[in-house]
């Protein structure tokens, strides 16, 4: 999944320890979501996006092959 | 190296804890050959090794629970590997031990070993998210 966690933080001149402080999680998770090496919990997206101001369809996006595949699902019903 | 944030997560209260608990199994198991094999001292002590253990394995999964999801989760895939290759190890060997080799006692060595993996197995995992 793709996300813009990265952007915003550093429009808000946010560290990542900062962020993780927010959203009481761990710097390394929040360094994870940034490189994309980890997709947080539902629970997890929606604190983002509240923290954020953001609905979090704008925070996140799926990556152009889950996009595909859902698709593909989708068509397959 | 060993990376030092291995143990970040876990506080030194609970770490201290650990430490008290193997040495209180350890002086037990250093008693347990004074008494009488049977004898309802010699089960006491037993039991009371057993209860240490416990309190340990309930820590361990109080201190898991307290960390976030991500960390969960890298405990939880390092714990994976750790059973596997315990399993593995163990069964490997009881093979092998039919081929010729020397008996080990598992019952004693199988928590080190699964202790030992479980770190080993925080390092690899860790390095998959970061």
């Amino acid at each position: 999944m793709k996300n813009h966690l990265r952007d915003l933080r550093a429009a808000r001149d946010w560290s990542q320890g900062e962020l993780a402080g927010r959203l009481g999680v761990s710097r390394q998770t929040v360094n994870a979501i940034e490189t994309g090496k980890y997709d947080p919990s539902l629970p997890l997206a929606f604190r983002i996006a509240r923290l954020f101001g953001r609905k979090i369809e704008e925070m996140f996006e799926p990556e152009r092959d889950e996009r595909v595949a859902k698709s593909g699902t989708r068509g397959a019903r | 190296m060993l990376d030092s944030r291995l143990f970040r997560c876990y506080s030194p209260r609970f770490l201290l804890g650990v430490l008290l608990a193997a040495a209180g199994t350890a002086a037990l198991a250093f008693v347990a050959p004074g008494l009488e094999k049977g004898s309802a001292p010699r089960f006491a002590l037993a039991a009371a090794q057993a209860v240490l253990m416990a309190a340990v394995i309930g820590g361990s999964v109080l201190v898991i629970r307290g960390l976030d999801e991500l960390q969960q989760r890298i405990h939880y895939e390092a714990l994976a590997l750790s059973f596997a290759a315990t399993g593995a190890l163990v069964t490997g060997h009881a093979f092998l031990e039919k081929a010729g080799l020397p008996p080990v006692s598992w019952g004693l060595w199988a928590w080190p070993l699964m202790v030992a993996l479980w770190m080993a197995g925080l390092l690899i995992v860790r390095r998959r998210y970061q």
